[in-house]
């Protein structure tokens, strides 16, 4: 991955991590990139022309769990970085491969919502609410696409025992992306699902 | 080896590689361009690129020109008129302005701050890739329609590309899904670069380079790099919306199902208004570079200049309402957005007020990079004034879409940007190409130029306050606007014969110029204490900095009055080198040559294409951009880390 | 390897004649300027024929006097300190001086309450006049824009054959729409779209307001004395954005309705009531 040049013996000025200082602005970029979306999916509530609207789809339960299981993903990737701060790289796997089959779990939620949603009669371009809603999940469900792909990719990695107590930092980047992405989706949530006019 | 590569191509890709991959290492030939990570290369990269653009984004402006040199002309009809003005908008702002922003930062933030590259070299590279990959991109789309029978491709919307003029049904063709996508290409780039430079300011300083001993010009690279990576994911939420719109149906932009046209000019202006100050913050620093070296003073009340140029970066988050006084907002909003703006022009007063301090009382070396920073203060004040009168709502109403805002945005983007972007190529291409420009053809270049600059923008006010609108392909006699038209258009003309004495002096100075050592102008800063051009790991030993204007520090000490002297008798360019003799940097590891940044910028155009004319190749790109990043991931990152 | 600068002898050229000659052009400059509002082009910002354009104009000299002392002060001593403290043979290096506390305090106070006392605070209560909704006596006329010609519909007059209110006729690109307006009266304008963003801008009489489908946009204008003023499209619209002229007719209370008698009966305007000749920017182009 990539790594300071010239300076692998030296300290940097701040003392933090220069993967650690990219990944925390790379987070606060990303909070600009869901904030607007965000803001344009609550400027148009209540504007779409047409149904269906999103008390006629939603299914507050079912999605509940799914966004449960999503915060138990950050559970598990909370253990994972431990055990390899300890040492214990077998026990990042299982918690790593856990936090992906989370992950995985929840987007198939996802898929599944988008597909019963579909046979409602809600597309990208039905009304307003189907092109807002989609776009936002949807960029969501991106971020968590790739983070379930971080996340196979380090177990692929670590199988080979290239990830050890040493670079543990590894883990602990995936899992500040991961938390955030997290994060981003409890906003969502509640803002989407939970508080509606 | 040079002997080994044709051998080494007979056995496949993988071998071929590697024989690319050592002419890389050993810093020769084409390749070692191609999978440089030196900052410096790249920085130089950026700053041809972008000089290329320039002269683009110039010629289609003198074709804008000739087209409105007298009413009712016939050059250009009212489609090509409209597309020529967006792609010259776009050329200037996204591929010329910031990138040679970017070249300034590339070259110069490392050696200003004692480091040897950046904090990660092959993001360096990738971000270069993916802007020349966008900007061919983007102006790719005047070929795809037939342009010998006069027929343009490119995008006709205007480089603000208002909603709804922007949709599918009103711009059929695929221009602005070329400007969309192409413009997103553009905005991973510099993403990819603000959070580099911001990572390299804060941790690669050298022992004793505090933050507020920083050069001015890292503490501007710094503030625009968070305005970068805060502002473009405003600008990519807002082109991914108008790009689900045209190319899947969306409804963002559509009054019909209840969208709402002004979302975009929100998004756009509140993206619009940091990036003009993206555009001129590093053109400020640069400047309090060049006032200071060639006033020999340190600069006029650093703390404040510093903390304006954050304050600028803050109050540009709270004004953007300021494009969009006419579109019905209502007087509370407009009031309020009217109140920020004429409040945004103090922090930038101070800045003037402290350049001009800087120069009072100064010894000045009157030499052309003195002239080009000393005619952006001047210009760019102009600009900054018929700012500050656009800022009084009411008014405002009448000069909104007029050529006065033509005027006023010239003035500060070529009047500021443009002309401190040049007084930087003087004052530190040496540095990069071991030869002085000539300065008598300087002089000429700069006179020229702010002649003809004034010639071109000034007339503009007039013809905006007689009523002339921007972006009108054409107009009718008798409406008092012809006589400052032509005006205009001859001075247009003369900053192309401006540009031409550049061109001609960077060649001939290439050849011909004189070395220019160390420290041609008796520099206060650290890049100056190197060679010119400086070794591919920049300092044989890291610098440690006691001060302020470090260099000068050591060149020049205090008699009991006060009065700098020079520390060795004529001094100015004796000392310098000190610990910096040439070993040749063995011991150094620097990062190794990599081909992934350029793989993975590949992906990006290829699913931009595939997107607007077949899903496939959206595929395919993303299996570029994959093997791109699953390589960099995976490679070992310096030298020293491999075999 | 140690390198020495070689002095460049290179022969100055005499800038200081230069920049006095440019200062000089400058003023010459802004002189025009000023002489701007003394011209009687069709389409200036400066010479105001209605209240709103009087307002605009007298808020714009407010700022822009006080902009134009700004730069004269700035651009001379610009060319001052260049005069004065151009380097010269064997010169000492100067002091080091790094800044001056009070002074650039005072600098970032002076010009902050000078700008709000100036121009931000006359600015509110004309920007709230300007804003406010139309009288309710005022003349209604809606104003849609559309690509490429603007059309006018006149709710308070009938038109005879149809019993529907009044809209203007269509004019082709390149012509100005004509919309007649009683004059020393307000009229409320109710500024819209049907495609794309237009604006409408009638400088002689007010600024620019944009129509936007989807949005209705209400503001009120007022023409000093009857006359003809032309504006046309601000916004970019497409092709036929250059052509897109109106050309706005105020009449006598009795002209006016006259005016209103025959259209609403369908009398064919002769072109010579068009108000000035047609203006010929083709928008459509080749
Ligand atoms: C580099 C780019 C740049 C910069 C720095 C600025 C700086 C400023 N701009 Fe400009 N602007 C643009 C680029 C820029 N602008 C562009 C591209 C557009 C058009 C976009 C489009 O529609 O296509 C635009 C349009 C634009 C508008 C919209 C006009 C319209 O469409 O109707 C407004 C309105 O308020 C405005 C205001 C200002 C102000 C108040 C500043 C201030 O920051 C200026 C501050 C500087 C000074 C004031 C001068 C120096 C100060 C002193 C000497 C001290 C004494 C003075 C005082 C105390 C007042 N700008
Ligand atoms: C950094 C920004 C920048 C720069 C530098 C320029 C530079 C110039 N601009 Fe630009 N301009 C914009 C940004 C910029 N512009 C923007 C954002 C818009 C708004 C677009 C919109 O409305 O959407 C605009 C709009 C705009 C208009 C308004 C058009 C309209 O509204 O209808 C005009 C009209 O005159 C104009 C003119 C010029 C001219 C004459 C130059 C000149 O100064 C250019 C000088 C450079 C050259 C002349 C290049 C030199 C070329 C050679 C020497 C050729 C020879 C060489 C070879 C063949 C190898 N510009
Ligand atoms: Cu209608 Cu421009
Ligand atoms: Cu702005």
């Amino acid at each position: 991955m990539a790594q300071a040049v010239g300076t692998a013996h030296l300290e940097t000025s701040t003392g933090l991590d220069n993967r650690k200082l990219l990944m925390w602005l790379f987070l606060g970029s990303e909070c600009l990139f869901f904030g607007s979306l965000i803001a344009a999916y609550l400027l148009y509530r209540d504007r779409s022309v047409s149904g269906p609207h999103p008390g006629d789809l939603f299914d507050i339960p079912f999605t509940s769990v799914s966004a449960f299981v999503l915060l138990m993903s950050s559970v598990s990737m909370v253990l994972a970085l431990a055990a390899i701060q300890r040492g214990n790289v077998r026990g990042m796997q299982i918690w790593l491969f856990t936090t992906a089959v989370l992950g995985l779990l929840f987007l198939s939620g996802q898929a599944f919502e988008f597909t019963e949603f579909n046979h409602e009669g809600l597309s990208l371009s039905t009304n307003l609410f189907g092109t807002t809603f989609f776009v936002l999940t949807g960029f969501h469900g991106a971020h968590v696409t790739i983070g379930v792909l971080i996340l196979l990719s380090l177990f692929t990695v670590s199988l080979q025992g290239r990830i050890q107590q040493k670079n543990s930092l590894n883990v602990e980047l995936a899992g500040l992306y991961w938390h955030f992405v997290d994060i981003v989706w409890i906003v969502i949530f509640t803002l989407v699902y939970l508080i509606q006019p | 080896m040079a002997t080994e590569w044709p051998q080494t191509r007979k056995t496949g890709l993988a071998d071929a590689l590697r024989g690319a991959r050592e002419m890389a290492d050993q810093h020769y030939g084409i390749w070692s361009w191609i999978a440089t990570v030196d900052h410096k290369r790249i920085g130089l990269m950026y700053g041809v690129t972008a000089f290329i653009f320039f002269l683009t984004g110039g010629i289609e402006a003198l074709l804008l020109r000739t087209q409105l040199v007298v009413p009712n002309a016939g050059v250009l009809n009212a489609d090509q008129y409209n597309r020529i003005l967006t792609m010259h908008g776009t050329t200037m702002v996204f591929l010329v302005i910031m990138p040679l922003s970017a070249a300034f930062f590339n070259l110069m933030t490392p050696l200003m701050i004692g480091a040897r590259d950046v904090a990660f070299p092959r993001l360096n590279a990738f971000s270069y890739w993916v802007f020349l990959a966008g900007g061919i991109f983007l102006n790719v789309s005047f070929f795809t329609k037939n342009i010998f029978s006069g027929e343009l491709g490119a995008p006709d919307c205007g480089w603000t590309c208002y909603s709804t003029l922007s949709s599918k049904a009103f711009s059929p063709g695929h221009g602005v899904d070329f400007w969309a996508l192409g413009v997103q290409i553009l905005g991973i780039a510099s993403l990819a670069s603000g959070f580099n430079f911001i990572v390299t300011i804060l941790n690669m300083r050298a022992p004793g380079m505090t933050l507020f001993r920083m050069p001015l010009f890292v503490w501007m690279t710094l503030v625009t790099s968070f305005l970068i990576i805060f502002a473009m994911p405003v600008i990519a939420v807002a082109l991914f919306e108008l790009i689900f719109d045209r190319l899947f149906n969306a409804n963002f932009f559509n009054p019909d199902k209840g969208g709402n046209p002004l979302l975009w000019q929100h998004m756009f202006w509140l993206f619009g208004h940091p990036e003009v100050y993206i555009l001129i913050l590093p053109a400020m620093g640069i400047v309090s570079e060049i006032l200071p070296t060639f006033s020999r003073k340190p600069l006029f009340g650093y703390p404040f200049v510093v903390f304006s140029g954050i304050a600028i970066g803050f109050m540009s988050w709270g004004v953007w309402v300021h494009h969009m006084y006419t579109t019905g907002l209502g007087t509370v909003a407009n009031s309020a957005f009217g109140i920020s703006t004429i409040l945004i022009g103090v922090p930038t007063g101070v800045k003037v007020l402290n350049w001009m301090a800087t120069m009072w009382g100064g010894s000045l070396n009157l030499k052309a990079p003195m002239m080009f920073a000393v005619g952006f203060v001047a210009m760019f004040t102009i600009g900054g004034l018929s700012g500050v009168t656009h800022s009084v709502v009411p008014s405002d109403y009448q000069q909104q879409d007029t050529y006065y805002v033509v005027a006023h945005f010239h003035y500060v983007l070529f009047g500021g940007a443009i002309f401190a972007l040049f007084a930087g190529f003087y004052y530190w291409l040496p540095k990069f190409t071991g030869k002085l420009l000539n300065d008598r053809l300087g002089q000429i270049h700069f006179w020229l130029m702010l002649i003809g600059f004034n010639l071109t923008f000034f007339p503009m006010h007039v013809s905006g306050l007689l009523g002339m609108p921007r972006r009108i392909s054409t107009y009718s006699e008798g409406q008092g606007w012809d006589f400052w038209n032509l005006l205009s258009t001859i001075g247009a003309f003369t900053i192309a014969t401006s540009i031409l004495v550049f061109i001609i002096n960077f060649i001939y100075s290439l050849r011909r110029g004189e070395a220019a050592g160390y420290d041609p102008w008796d520099g206060r800063t650290l890049e100056w204490t190197i060679p010119s051009p400086p070794p591919h790991y920049n300092f044989e030993k890291i610098p440690v900095v006691h001060a302020r204007d470090p260099f000068w520090h050591e060149k020049y000490t205090e008699d009991e009055e006060g009065r700098p002297i020079p520390v060795v008798a004529g001094a100015a360019n004796g000392h310098e080198n000190e610990g910096q003799e040439d070993h040749g940097g063995h011991g150094i590891h620097m990062p190794s040559p990599s081909y992934f940044p350029l793989i993975a910028a590949l992906g990006f155009p290829i699913m931009a294409t595939g997107l607007i004319y077949d899903y496939a190749l959206v595929a395919v790109g993303a299996a570029v951009l994959f093997v791109g990043i699953y390589g960099w991931a995976l490679e070992p990152a310096t030298e020293g880390e491999e075999a | 390897m140690r390198m020495t600068v070689s002095k460049l002898r290179l022969p100055r050229p005499r800038s200081t004649h230069l920049i006095a000659g440019l200062f000089l052009l400058l003023l010459i400059a802004l002189l025009a300027t000023g002489c701007i509002g003394e011209t009687d082009t069709p389409q200036n910002t400066l010479a105001p024929e209605g209240e709103v354009a009087r307002h605009q104009r007298n808020l714009f000299m407010l700022a822009m006097w006080p902009a134009l002392v700004v730069m004269i002060l700035v651009e001379g001593a610009i060319v001052v300190t260049l005069l004065r403290f151009r380097r010269r043979k064997n010169d000492a290096v100067p002091k080091q001086t790094h800044g001056n506390t009070p002074l650039e305090i005072g600098w970032t106070i002076v010009p902050t309450l000078i700008i709000i006392g100036f121009v931000g605070v006359p600015m509110l209560p004309v920007l709230f006049d300007l804003g406010r909704d139309p009288k309710a006596d005022a003349y209604p006329i809606e104003v849609t824009g559309q690509r490429f010609m603007w059309s006018f519909k006149y709710p308070d007059i009938k038109d005879t054959r149809t019993g529907e209110p009044l809209e203007s006729p269509p004019v082709p690109p390149g012509r100005a729409a004509e919309l007649h307006i009683p004059a020393d009266k307000e009229i409320a304008l109710t500024i819209t779209s049907v495609d794309v963003n237009h604006s409408f801008g009638v400088p002689r009489l007010a600024g620019t307001q944009d129509a936007i489908h989807g949005e209705l946009h209400k503001v009120w204008i007022k023409a000093d004395h009857p006359g003809s003023f032309s504006g046309q499209c601000r916004e970019l619209c497409g092709t036929g954005h250059a052509g897109m002229l109106i050309t706005v007719i105020a009449q006598s209370k009795e002209d006016f309705d006259a005016w209103a008698k025959e259209a609403a009966a369908g009398v064919k305007q002769a072109p010579e009531n068009g108000g000035p000749e047609a203006v010929t920017a083709t928008g459509s182009g080749g």
